[in-house]
């Protein structure tokens, strides 16, 4: 069953000298329990389709359909509460809030919903130790590695109990040892039902997907 | 939610301290400068002791005469037009005459030490609108004012200068050389408490030449809606007094109340104007007061939002729509802003502990000596409370709005990559 599925999708990105085109009419469908790799050299605009499709960016042109949801004309309001509910982001760079400690930074979500602050707790405790951190819920981001630091943020796209996962390269700043364990996460949730989008330059862990589209220059060429 | 938003507001405030000392400092001192303002004015029209009740009272001293050969003048509020017009009122729940203030030469009696004190010939109602705290004895009774027997109440300052910290009562002193019986002892009262004001209190009618004085009246309405009421009653008066003699016209145009009074307002023509232009003036200082250091607080959140863009982001792509933003950083704001208006509340305590008769110089209307007098808790009040509380809010959104509302239109994409 198809969850995602963007038509005709262009971006470009204007200033008062040039014009660039980021993406050119992309079409991509995405299917329910999908595990999908997005590669391509650097500056192709797979993350700038992986932001347009998580509604973080609006495209140009093109429509995106989220569970058969159009989201073309969507007032902003409406936006953060579909992405609230719908949509889970894991970052590069992790992007977790320093001045938030880790069980906070895991219901920063869940803030946004009605919801008490003791199911929230009992949420995010939840998700924490299914990515195996439960024992550190009172530590700040600076006292934790960059593994343990992609695990919160695992856990923050978790615990809203989204349908999709996007993930813009989550092992990149990892080592290697670190970066095996974090796919071992994203394997286990694709496995539970989880749709999973992810931005790789790693050729040797696309191939562990169930599915690879590669990009170049702003189109989708496989 | 606002409980995540606490913590974290007290944890970038202790991560950025510098910055988060200048803020909190910057708001203590504006909110230090709009206490003291607004203090220096509240205690001049307040319910203070002894004056408790200057919301209900209404005040008279001047009155205009125009002659039919043409002359107009203008004089101090003279008996005959106070007996005639004033005195009679039944409106009121209570009216007392005061002879302006003046000073008195006293002496203990046989001794050759004199000395000069501000003295306020009244009569005994005058004892049941102010409220004086007694530290001994009593007030004079309607038969020690209608027989004209010279007894005086005297405050701790002179009982202590005169009597040396022996008892006073029943003690005789020598004012302006005539003899009085010392009935009661008050404590000291502030010269901001100007209709009330005195080192000691006599009867008027003591003083034989009392009908040509020059007074002061106040009428204690049953209810601040009689305002209208008792002027009503003073024109009735007016005009049967005017009636008698149609030689010259009387307009006594009051009484007024403290508010009037305190902006030396005479005619009901000019009152409006006035009130209206005082408070744009004092509207305007405030809004200043505000303004300067929301300026600064408004750069110092900026910045600080800044440094908070890939969080910013981070929230948005989770689910903050723009008003939970704007939200958030206006509640994270108004936790300095409170801790600044808590600082400030305490160092406005302390100005006006140090720096009381300088603030309070320029509200004499009476004679230049003595000491202001007035309790610490004439000064903070509920709605000096209410004043400071409402200073944090205003401080609080006019420094953190622009930096709130730059932080909600920030595009996703472009916070996450800052």
């Amino acid at each position: 069953m198809q969850i995602i599925s963007l038509e005709n999708i262009s971006k470009v990105y204007s200033t008062k000298e040039i014009e660039t085109l980021a993406l050119e009419n992309v079409n991509l469908e995405v299917n329910k329990g999908d595990f999908l790799s997005v590669m391509g050299p650097s500056g192709c605009g797979k993350s700038t389709m992986l932001n347009i499709m998580g509604l973080l960016d609006i495209p140009t042109g093109g429509r995106v359909n989220i569970n058969r949801v159009d989201t073309t004309n969507m007032k902003d309001k409406a936006m953060a509460e579909f992405r609230n509910k719908t949509l889970g982001f894991v970052f590069q760079s992790f992007h977790l809030v320093n001045s938030l400690n880790v069980l906070d930074n895991v219901e920063l979500p869940l803030l946004y919903r009605k919801m008490s602050g003791s199911e929230r707790t009992r949420r995010a405790k939840e998700v924490l130790e299914k990515v195996g951190l439960v024992h550190r819920t009172k530590h700040f981001p600076s006292q934790l590695s960059g593994g343990q630091c992609q695990r919160v943020a695992i856990a923050r796209a978790l615990v809203g109990n989204p349908e999709i996962i996007l993930a813009d390269e989550p092992t990149g700043n990892l080592d290697s040892k670190m970066g095996a364990e974090i796919m071992d996460l994203l394997f286990q949730l694709n496995n539970e039902g989880a749709t999973i989008v992810m931005v790789t330059h790693d050729e040797h862990i696309a191939k562990k997907t169930k599915c690879i589209v590669r990009f170049f220059d702003g189109r989708r060429v496989q | 939610m606002y409980k995540v938003y606490f913590k974290q507001a007290l944890h970038i405030l202790k991560q950025d301290r510098l910055i988060s000392a200048i803020s909190i400092i910057g708001t203590a001192l504006a909110i230090t400068m709009i206490m003291l303002v607004y203090m220096v004015q509240e205690v001049k029209t307040a319910n203070v002791l002894p004056e408790i009740h200057r919301d209900r009272s209404m005040y008279l001293n001047m009155m205009d005469i125009k002659y039919n050969t043409g002359g107009r003048w203008r004089a101090m509020l003279k008996y005959e037009a106070l007996k005639e017009c004033l005195l009679p009122l039944k409106t009121p729940e209570n009216i007392s005459a005061t002879v302006m203030l003046t000073d008195a030469v006293v002496n203990m009696e046989g001794s050759a030490e004199r000395n000069t004190y501000q003295l306020r010939q009244t009569d005994d109602n005058f004892w049941k609108i102010y409220s004086f705290p007694f530290t001994e004895g009593k007030a004079f009774t309607k038969e020690d004012f209608d027989s004209g027997i010279p007894v005086v109440v005297i405050s701790q300052k002179i009982a202590k200068e005169i009597f040396k910290g022996q008892q006073a009562v029943g003690k005789t002193i020598d004012i302006n050389f005539i003899p009085y019986k010392v009935l009661g002892v008050v404590k000291n009262i502030s010269m901001l408490c100007r209709y009330s004001f005195a080192d000691l209190w006599i009867p008027y009618t003591s003083v034989p030449s009392y009908t040509n004085s020059m007074y002061n009246f106040v009428a204690l309405a049953k209810h601040k809606n009689d305002f209208d009421a008792i002027k009503e009653e003073v024109l009735v008066n007016q005009k049967k007094y005017n009636a008698i003699d149609t030689t010259r016209v009387l307009d006594l145009n009051g009484p007024y109340t403290v508010s009037q009074m305190l902006l030396d307002i005479y005619s009901s023509e000019d009152a409006a104007n006035e009130i209206k232009a005082n408070t744009r003036r004092n509207i305007l200082i405030l809004v200043i007061a505000l303004i300067i250091p929301a300026i600064n607080l408004s750069s110092f959140s900026l910045s600080r939002i800044r440094k908070r863009m890939s969080e910013i982001g981070v929230r948005k792509a989770f689910g903050a729509n723009k008003f939970s933003l704007i939200g958030q950083v206006l509640y994270e704001n108004m936790i300095t802003s409170l801790i600044g208006g808590a600082l400030g509340f305490i160092l406005s305590f302390i100005a006006v502990v140090s720096l009381r008769d300088l603030l309070l110089s320029d509200s004499l209307s009476v004679l230049q000596s003595g000491e202001f007098g007035l309790s610490m808790s004439a000064f903070f009040s509920l709605s000096v409370f209410l004043a400071v509380f409402l200073a944090c809010i205003a401080l609080n959104v006019l420094s953190a709005s622009i930096p709130a509302f730059r932080a909600s239109r920030l595009p996703i994409v472009n916070a996450l990559k800052s």
